[in-house]
């Protein structure tokens, strides 16, 4: 796919530029030019630029990492398209090496133009590197690369179905999602904030069933033959029979050693083992003394197992079991099923074995925890009995922030604090005589002894009723300029008065919080209450979705922005409409309420008084509890507005 | 022995209250405390205190306290006297430098007054004039330098005191109380360190000592600290340590957050009105202790906790960060060389956190450009997390 020379300049010198796969060249015309030839990787190319279609000149601007080349197009009359053949092969060949460093992940598709340079490796997350290091099975990486989920729709589906709010949220969203945005791109941006449960799902998913104890599970078919004898059949698939020799390596040894002879068909020995003793100790049974001899297979009988889990490894004497067994002087005649040794009734025996067995497959080799016990010191260490010591040594890791004051050591004036700053205007040393003085026992109402009379100071007196400054209502502690005007001694009454009656309230509002259920949906109704959930979580949707787009830079996506900033004003609208919903619902309840109340009086003459407030619900409980989203929204567009505005002048000035 | 004369004496046991020990910080920046002269000066403030003292005092005769103070360039026992302290006060009080009658006593020398609970008095003494000699050794080069307090290093402090205390109370749970670092169980089983969680040892939880810390702030600026003040509120945390905070001025983030995290109790006195109710708040709030805590609904402002960070870097309060996907070190914009300054892993951005681009321009060779920064003060909700490359 290399492309045509094309006659370009760059650093003023003509020159030529031709392009491959993976490499874009440019050499100069003159060979003897100050600039050298330049190869640039096209897996390094993170941008290019070309000037707009009308302009005179044509120029491609090829932006890798930090730097950038621009090579002008000077061919008289097919500059235009030499340069867009040349844009065109790289494009192709970025999003090709693109490509390939996504499913390169899975080495056995290698692609070579993403292993060749590094730039490839910078697609890799940090999670794939770590599911690279631990995961023993290649085949399955594929579900930790991030592209890979995003673009999986058959796991999305699935994950869907598996989660109904989620199914919920996506629709909702989908639904209310503005038209400027596609739903490819709409389904990316949703997905790509959830890529921890698209990765959960494909794990939950690709769970396979683990090995069984194969031998128990094959049976005799017994079938009645053309002559009136019953037949007895075998059916084995080739997943038992590779089973059974991984699992009893012994058959394995019987088979290769017998196969060819003198068992000439896999069929015969088969069907011997099937027959045989061997078969019986291998799955547990007591072997009678009138059962069948086998000369080929019975030598097998005394077979020893020489691999496993528990056969070969060292045990420590501190976890052996069996270590102490000369020294008893009893015999444990109850638990003899129990031991290695007696292989005379060795059924619990063996299927402990097989368990482990099968336990040992599923569970590989990963690391020390598994390794062989009691080998060294480092792994005497590990088997100390750690609950009966006293305390074990810290073992933590002393996290240094490095090269903090190169930042903090440049905070200027404008960094301080509003407190900082009122600081900075006083007077040091007229603060420090006035605190000197303001702690002198005096102050504390130190009497001739030396003894502080507290309660002289705190001016605490139960019967005065400070009239003077009461006139505020129920001494809101809030009103803090009319606070201001009239000084308020320390410990007045009114004051005791507002700290006593705002703890209070501070304490009713915690139990309200407290209390679980009435409260819980603030007075509306289930499905008022649902409606507000949806809502709210697809306007939470939208507004990740405008601060992705927003902060990406992404000029090509100005269109899909104003379309969510639009959708953004509609979430405030929807919003709205719940709120005059919970409005309307709040006020019919009110409604019957009171008619209840009226029909008491006619009935009884007597009058009933309800607290109208005691109702809740309504359109103040819907908007006290979407006052956080409502925030988030005018902050969102606000932050779109100004930088709209500043961008339109810009252009207004640039244009 | 109790099973054998046949009497029950546990019963007896459960009916002693628990001591407790109340150790309170108490924010003596001066600058701060100049500003709130009008409402509230130091000396009422310390009065009110005082009397909450000797409430917490009285209502059990094992209960004890103990006082830091946070200044502008260091922290300092208030209470009880530290050794080298009471040489030095030895030393001075022979001058008479002060004049005043509290001073001329020997080493803790309390006036010996009939009428007053004598360790009342001997605390108001020793607080008292360690509080005025933490003002005379105060010079005003350093509480210019210095506009914050040292929260950080007086938390610090009341820990160290605070598990001293545990440890001569109770010898006999101290080796339980020592955390297993190394232990995963004991990080997955949560945070508390309880002895008296353990259905065994409920009888002897009775003569645990309870603590609790309680911090009167008069100041903010605690972002210069954050990493050490976060190590501290989590340490509580793990002890079972209730912080509570009583803010009378200054920028309440991380001390809502230190409340809220220790399940302490968060008193704003914003207003002169409110700080001229100090001991109402005081006795109301947060006299009862722990024991009494679990039968209370406690006040405090449980919502809005603010539970922004500072950032490692340049100690900023962040609205949105960027996060070390490796370490969770915060940041508050991209780092310049990608590499993380707590863990060193290298790390990306994806195209986040760029400059809004929302008018789409005619395109002019080579204008645009990529602007890295921008766009992170950008106040929103939720975290962008760098990839690591």
């Amino acid at each position: 796919m290399s492309s045509p020379k094309t006659s370009v300049v760059y650093k003023k010198a003509n020159g030529s530029l031709t392009c491959d796969k993976r490499h874009l060249f440019w050499s100069p015309s003159a060979p003897s030019g100050a600039t050298p030839p330049l190869k640039i990787a096209v897996a390094d190319i993170t941008n290019l630029q070309q000037t707009g279609e009308a302009s005179a000149k044509v120029a491609l601007k090829v932006l890798v990492k930090d730097d950038s080349y621009v090579f002008s197009f000077t061919s008289k009359d097919a500059a235009r398209k030499e340069q867009v053949a040349v844009t065109d092969t790289l494009r192709d060949a970025i999003a090709t090496i693109k490509a390939g460093a996504a499913s390169s992940l899975a080495p056995a598709v290698g692609t070579p133009g993403a292993a060749e340079n590094g730039g490839g490796d910078a697609g890799q997350s940090a999670s794939m590197a770590i599911a690279k290091a631990l995961s023993a099975k290649p085949q399955d990486e594929g579900w930790y690369d991030d592209n890979r989920l995003k673009s999986d729709f058959q796991l999305q589906r699935s994950l869907l179905e598996s989660s109904k709010a989620l199914d919920e949220r996506f629709r909702q969203a989908l639904r209310d999602k503005p038209d400027t945005v596609s739903v490819p791109q709409f389904t990316a941006q949703f997905w790509s904030t959830r890529l921890h449960l698209l990765r959960a799902h494909a794990m939950e998913k690709s769970q396979k069933e683990g090995e069984y104890n194969v031998l128990p599970e094959i049976k005799y078919n017994t079938i009645i033959g053309a002559d009136g004898e019953p037949i007895k059949t075998l059916n084995m698939t080739k997943e038992q029979v590779s089973l059974i020799f991984k699992q009893y390596p012994v058959v394995r040894q019987a088979y290769n050693e017998t196969v060819p002879k003198p068992f000439a068909d896999p069929k015969i020995f088969w069907s011997r083992f099937f027959a045989s003793r061997l078969l019986k100790k291998l799955k547990g049974l007591r072997i009678e003394k009138n059962d069948p001899t086998d000369p080929a297979l019975d030598p097998y009988l005394e077979y020893q197992e020489a691999s496993g889990p528990a056969s070969t490894a060292h045990i420590p004497h501190i976890i052996d079991l069996e270590g102490n067994e000369q020294n008893t002087k009893f015999h444990l005649e109850g638990d003899y099923e129990m031991r290695a040794a007696k292989h005379d009734r060795p059924i619990l025996h063996l299927l402990n074995q097989m368990s482990e067995k099968l336990l040992s497959h599923v569970a590989p080799e990963d690391g020390d925890a598994h390794a062989p016990i009691g080998m060294d010191e480092g792994t005497f260490e590990q088997l100390q009995l750690r609950d009966l010591a006293m305390q074990d040594t810290d073992n933590r890791v002393v996290l240094n922030v490095r090269e903090q004051q190169r930042y903090t050591g440049a905070s200027g004036e404008d960094e301080l604090s509003a407190d900082a700053r009122l600081y900075a205007k006083q007077d040091p040393n007229r603060v420090i005589s006035s605190l000197q003085n303001g702690v002198q026992p005096r102050n504390l109402g130190s009497d001739e002894q030396g003894t502080l009379k507290l309660d002289r100071v705190l001016g605490y007196d139960s019967d005065d009723d400070d009239e003077d400054v009461d006139d505020e209502p129920n001494g809101g502690h809030t009103n803090g300029t009319s606070a201001k005007k009239v000084s308020i001694r320390v410990g007045s009454h009114t004051a005791l008065t507002g700290a006593s009656s705002s703890i209070l309230s501070s304490v009713s509002q915690r139990r309200r919080n407290a209390s679980s259920d009435a409260h819980g949906l603030n007075g509306l109704s289930q499905s008022v209450f649902d409606t507000l959930t949806i809502t709210h979580s697809t306007t939470t949707e939208f507004l990740h979705y405008f601060w992705t787009l927003f902060l990406s830079g992404d000029s090509s996506r100005t269109s899909e922005l104003t379309g969510l900033v639009s959708t953004l004003d509609r979430s405030l609208d929807r919003i709205k409409a719940v709120g005059e919903q919970a409005e309307k619902e709040c006020q019919d309840r009110l409604e019957k309420m009171r008619g209840q109340v009226k029909d008491y009086f006619q009935r009884t003459g007597k009058k009933r008084r309800i607290d109208e407030s005691a109702v809740g619900g309504g359109k103040a409980a819907v908007d006290e509890m979407v006052r956080p989203t409502v925030g988030a929204l005018k902050q969102a567009s606000e932050a779109y507005r100004r930088a709209l505005e500043v961008q339109m002048r810009e252009v207004a000035v640039g244009g | 022995m109790n099973a054998v004369d046949a009497t029950d004496r546990a019963a007896t046991q459960e009916e002693v209250e628990a001591p407790s020990l109340l150790t309170i910080i108490l924010d003596t920046n001066p600058h701060a405390w100049a500003l709130l002269a009008d409402s509230l000066p130091l000396s009422k403030a310390v009065a009110n205190l005082l009397v909450f003292i000797n409430a917490h005092l009285a209502i059990n005769y094992a209960n004890r306290v103990a006082v830091v103070a946070s200044h502008s360039e260091r922290a300092e026992w208030l209470y009880p006297t530290p050794a080298d302290a009471t040489l030095e006060q030895a030393h001075s009080n022979g001058d008479g430098e002060n004049g005043n009658r509290a001073g001329t006593g020997g080493a803790v020398q309390p006036p010996d007054d009939a009428n007053k609970y004598r360790p009342f008095a001997q605390l108001e003494y020793a607080f008292m004039t360690n509080l005025q000699r933490l003002m005379r050794t105060t010079t005003p080069a350093a509480i210019s330098s210095a506009p914050s307090t040292m929260l950080a290093g007086a938390l610090t402090r009341a820990l160290a005191y605070i598990s001293k205390q545990s440890a001569s109370t109770n010898p006999t749970t101290t080796a339980t109380t020592h955390f297993n670092y190394s232990d995963p169980s004991s990080v997955a089983g949560g945070n508390s360190l309880n002895p008296s969680d353990d259905t065994t040892t409920t009888s002897r939880s009775n003569q645990r000592l309870t603590t609790r810390i309680l911090i009167v702030s008069v100041s903010g600026d605690l972002a210069e600290t954050y990493i050490e003040l976060m190590n501290a509120i989590f340490a509580c945390q793990r002890l079972s340590i209730p912080i509570d905070v009583l803010k009378l001025a200054g920028d309440p983030t991380f001390l809502q957050q230190a409340a809220d995290t220790t399940n302490g109790i968060y008193l704003s006195l914003s207003t002169p009105l409110a700080r001229a109710g100090m001991l109402q708040y005081l006795m109301f709030a947060f006299l009862p202790d722990a024991a009494a805590r679990e039968r209370l609904v406690m006040p405090g402002e449980g919502e809005g906790v603010d539970f922004r960070a500072a950032c490692f870097c340049h100690k900023r309060v962040v609205d949105i960060g960027f996060v070390c996907s490796i370490c969770l070190s915060i940041f508050c914009e991209p780092l310049a060389d990608g590499t993380c300054l707590l863990c060193g892993s290298h790390l990306s951005m994806a195209n986040y956190g760029q400059k809004p681009v929302v008018v789409a321009r005619p395109k002019k060779k080579g204008k645009k450009k990529r602007v890295v920064d921008g766009g992170v003060e950008t106040p929103g909700s939720g975290r962008e997390t760098p990839v690591p490359g």
